[in-house]
């Protein structure tokens, strides 16, 4: 068959196809009709939703926290003590973090100007920062991300101003030992949006709570169970 | 028969047709092709993993000194030169006073032989103070000419060299996609140069401090990971329930996790060592690049037909339009610009990335490597300042120190003037050495299972376009109408886009019988706009008789045979035009020829 015939045929076909296509999108009216000489059955699960509940048809992906959100929701927990480790971290770490420029910024348009512009480097625009950084403005997955937020978690957690803080909302103390009812204080901190943490409570009391751990001083354990619920890269999805 | 029928060619025209605007019936036959190549796409071998490395030079210098080539043999048709298409000066009275492009004989180790540009017969600046003949690069060099896009404008064209098809990923972005490194895709972009992935996003750095930074253990992390070390297994088992319960079936979720793991391991190898590496690549290059364009560094007598001998004569102006101002300035008699070209440097950024390449590559935490730079990156650094007259004409040059804002020529318009020749001449025997260096230094660098990186790694070298010499005679002079060899481009109306008429090349160790040439030219003509004039694209036929327009597609479906994928995304929308075998040599599936025609 001649290759000519088969684009002659080939385009017939597809013609057709759109065309029954068309008619359903262009002619609403018609495209119904056919629709409601349907069977009762279907229309029974318009009247009773609960019966068939329509199926997700896809799963959103993960968004995670840009690097002001990020800065916002570690404030929280451990106090403003930690914006030096912030700063030094993640504050301006566009490339890993992404959000280029915040439009609400107390900073204003100082904050892109961080961001690297090379062709307009002295913009005062929004607009114009925003469209000429180069910068995602995502909180993208990555492992650059990771370093350097298990390093903010790192340092964190050995500063005792900030980790007093976070023990003032369990009206805990770092010499005091630290019980399963603190451990799920300290995982709504992390997770307070969680329906349900307490599976995640019981598992995580076997899996901390071991010897090890018991042979470490109390200040000690605090920083292990905020070391581990800050490492974790899960509570950053949104 | 002309044209074979085939499911590719039919896809291929098919998919022609979703390019323009689309019919109902053409664009179901776009989704039908796009459905193909993506299930191509799930076909791709995962072992041993290509790196890809696009060196992207944005603004698009003219690459006539290059990987322009127009003729491959003596055989093959002259072109109609336009005098503006040059990289090399012509003598006349001890001085130069004319441009003429040159093409000389390379015969390669399996005794195949190919013109190429005389460039690769220069020394350039290795590591330390060695030299290093750039003719070592030809063996490993794949040129890819004769494709357009065949719709004009610099981010179109800029972002279709490494990402042709915007459905699909980048290419780029298809080899960070199936990457285990620990960061797949890296790179400097002052502006966007196309990369696209499904799984990850390219990080932008600047030094290797934003890439390890993340990752070293210093006096204020100290604490906490040694005692994180004592208990390790309770953290692991508690991060692994956390990600189980909270995250795991989550699109992506597997991703957040790996990247997670990943950097922990990164942390615990200790990337310290790197810094000192870094510094060490970072001054290497940058005395590679500004040796290398420096020519007296290495030819205190001057580079033979490029700056041993003045570039005026006494009697002829020199012109070159700045585009950017609306101006042409004219060079005064008796002007010799080697005292310019003495004071040539590239930004330090060029260094830098070329540098971060060969770090994070060697040190194989990354796959793909986006080098990006603009030509204001290498002409700004001209530490001279052109003073001029009211009526636009050049009156001095003198060193001030000063960077020159004239030599910034806008988006290097300025091609087409004759001074160019020896400008372009730099920038690429710059870029040739860095590319030199790097592939030497990766192949002193073994993978896993003891291969050498540079038989693993892909250096595309790509711009916007081919500038091409103007053929209008839409430019004026403060005097008039300029006279009618100028209007030729012989003295420089600047230069055009060429979006018709491109020409890219690859430069691997996987490589071992090139130079290959690929893609058909036309002898030239005189189009006088923005889609070329010279080694505009000519059709290409294959053994099986088929024909087809040669696109940016071609040269991601070439691309990816070299880098040893039986299959690829783009395969069914565009032919290989080589095929390679198990010693690294490459065969082309179509000829490189000059066809009769105009454009």
């Amino acid at each position: 068959m001649s290759f000519k015939l088969k684009v002659t045929i080939f385009t017939v076909c597809l013609f057709f196809t759109s065309s029954i296509i068309l008619f359903g999108q262009g002619c609403g009216v018609g495209f119904k009709t056919y629709l409601t000489t349907e069977s009762s059955s279907k229309a029974l699960s318009i009247d009773h939703p609960d019966i068939n509940p329509p199926q997700k048809t896809s799963e959103s992906k993960i968004l995670l926290m840009d690097r002001l959100q990020l800065e916002s929701f570690l404030t929280e927990i451990f106090g403003n003590s930690i914006k030096p480790i912030i700063d030094a971290n993640i504050r301006y770490s566009f490339e890993a973090f992404g959000l280029p420029c915040d439009p609400y910024s107390q900073n204003g348009v100082n904050d892109c100007l961080n961001t690297k512009m090379n062709i307009y480097p002295n913009e005062t625009n929004f607009a114009t920062a925003i469209a000429y950084s180069t910068y995602s403005t995502d909180g993208n997955i990555n492992s650059v991300r990771e370093g350097l937020r298990m390093n903010v978690c790192d340092q964190i957690i050995q500063n005792d101003i900030s980790l007093s803080f976070a023990l003032s909302k369990l009206s805990a103390s770092l010499n005091s030992a630290p019980t399963v009812a603190n451990l799920r204080q300290i995982v709504e901190l992390f997770f307070p949006f969680a329906d349900n943490n307490e599976d995640l409570v019981q598992v995580l009391s076997r899996n901390i709570f071991t010897n090890d751990f018991n042979n470490l001083s109390s200040p000690n354990k605090w920083r292990v169970i905020f070391l581990t619920l800050c490492y974790s890269p899960d509570w950053q999805v949104l | 028969m002309e044209n074979n029928s085939n499911r590719r060619d039919f896809l291929y025209r098919s998919l022609l047709l979703g390019t323009a605007t689309m019919t109902p019936v053409q664009s179901m036959a776009f989704q039908l092709a796009k459905g193909l190549i993506l299930k191509a796409q799930a076909d791709v071998l995962q072992n041993d993993l290509p790196n890809y490395v696009v060196i992207n030079m944005a603004g698009a210098p003219s690459r006539w000194a290059f990987d322009a080539i127009l003729r491959t043999s003596e055989n093959d048709l002259p072109i109609n030169r336009n005098a503006s298409v040059a990289n090399e000066y012509v003598t006349e009275s001890n001085r130069f006073n004319d441009t003429v492009y040159t093409l000389k004989n390379f015969v390669n180790q399996q005794g195949q032989s190919c013109l190429v540009p005389p460039l690769f017969f220069d020394k350039v600046r290795g590591r330390g103070n060695s030299e290093v003949s750039l003719s070592n690069l030809l063996n490993k060099m794949l040129v890819m000419r004769g494709y357009g896009t065949g719709i004009d404008g610099h981010p179109n064209n800029m972002l279709s060299q490494s990402w042709p098809n915007k459905s699909l990923n980048s290419i780029g972005g298809f080899v960070a996609d199936y990457s285990s490194k620990t960061i797949p895709a890296l790179g400097n972009r002052p502006r966007s140069s196309g990369f696209k992935a499904k799984t990850t996003n390219l990080i932008e750095v600047e030094s290797i401090d934003s890439v390890i930074k993340a990752f070293l253990t210093n006096e204020k992390n100290q604490q906490s990971r040694s005692l994180a070390s004592q208990v390790r297994t309770s953290i692991e088992a508690a991060l692994d329930s956390i990600h189980f319960l909270k995250s795991s079936k989550l699109i992506d979720g597997a991703s957040l996790k790996i990247n997670n793991v990943n950097a922990r391991k990164q942390i615990e190898r200790g990337m310290s060592s790197v810094l000192s590496q870094w510094q060490t690549a970072k001054d290497k290059y940058k005395k590679i690049f500004n040796e290398s364009i420096n020519y007296q560094f290495l030819y205190p007598n001057g580079i033979p037909n490029i700056t041993d001998k003045p570039i005026l004569t006494e009697q002829k102006s020199l012109r070159f339009r700045n585009n950017g101002a609306q101006k042409n300035y004219v060079f005064g008699p008796n002007e010799d610009v080697r005292e310019s070209l003495k004071k040539l440097a590239f930004n330090d950024n060029v260094a830098n990335s070329f540098a971060l390449a060969e770090v994070c590559l060697a040190q194989q935490l990354t796959s793909t490597f986006d080098i990006h730079f603009d030509g204001y990156q290498f002409y700004y650094t001209y530490n001279h300042i052109f003073e001029h007259g009211s009526d636009g004409r050049i009156t001095n040059i003198s060193p001030t120190g000063v960077a020159n804002p004239h030599l910034y020529i806008h988006d290097n318009h300025a091609t087409g003037s004759m001074v160019m020749v020896g400008f372009d001449r730099a920038l690429f025997r710059g870029v040739s050495a860095g590319i030199s260096e790097l592939l030497q230094t990766l192949s002193e660098s073994k993978d896993a299972n003891g291969s050498s990186l540079d038989k693993k790694t892909f250096i595309h070298v790509t711009g916007d376009f081919n500038r091409h010499p103007r053929h209008d005679n839409q430019y004026y002079t403060p005097q008039g109408m300029l006279p009618l060899e100028v209007e030729q481009g012989k003295f420089g109306t600047g230069s055009d886009h060429g979006y018709d008429a491109m020409v890219t090349s690859v430069f691997s160790g996987a490589i071992r019988n090139g130079p290959i040439v690929v893609g058909n030219v036309k002898q030239g003509g005189n189009n006088f706009f923005r889609k070329g004039s010279i080694g505009t694209k000519a059709d290409v036929t294959f053994s099986d008789g088929t024909k087809q327009t040669l696109t940016p597609v071609h040269v991601a479906a070439t691309l990816s045979k070299v880098m040893g994928w039986n299959h690829n995304p783009w395969e069914n929308q565009a032919r290989s035009l080589v095929q390679m075998d198990s010693n690294g040599n490459a065969t082309p599936l179509v000829k490189a020829q000059v066809l009769p025609g105009e454009n």
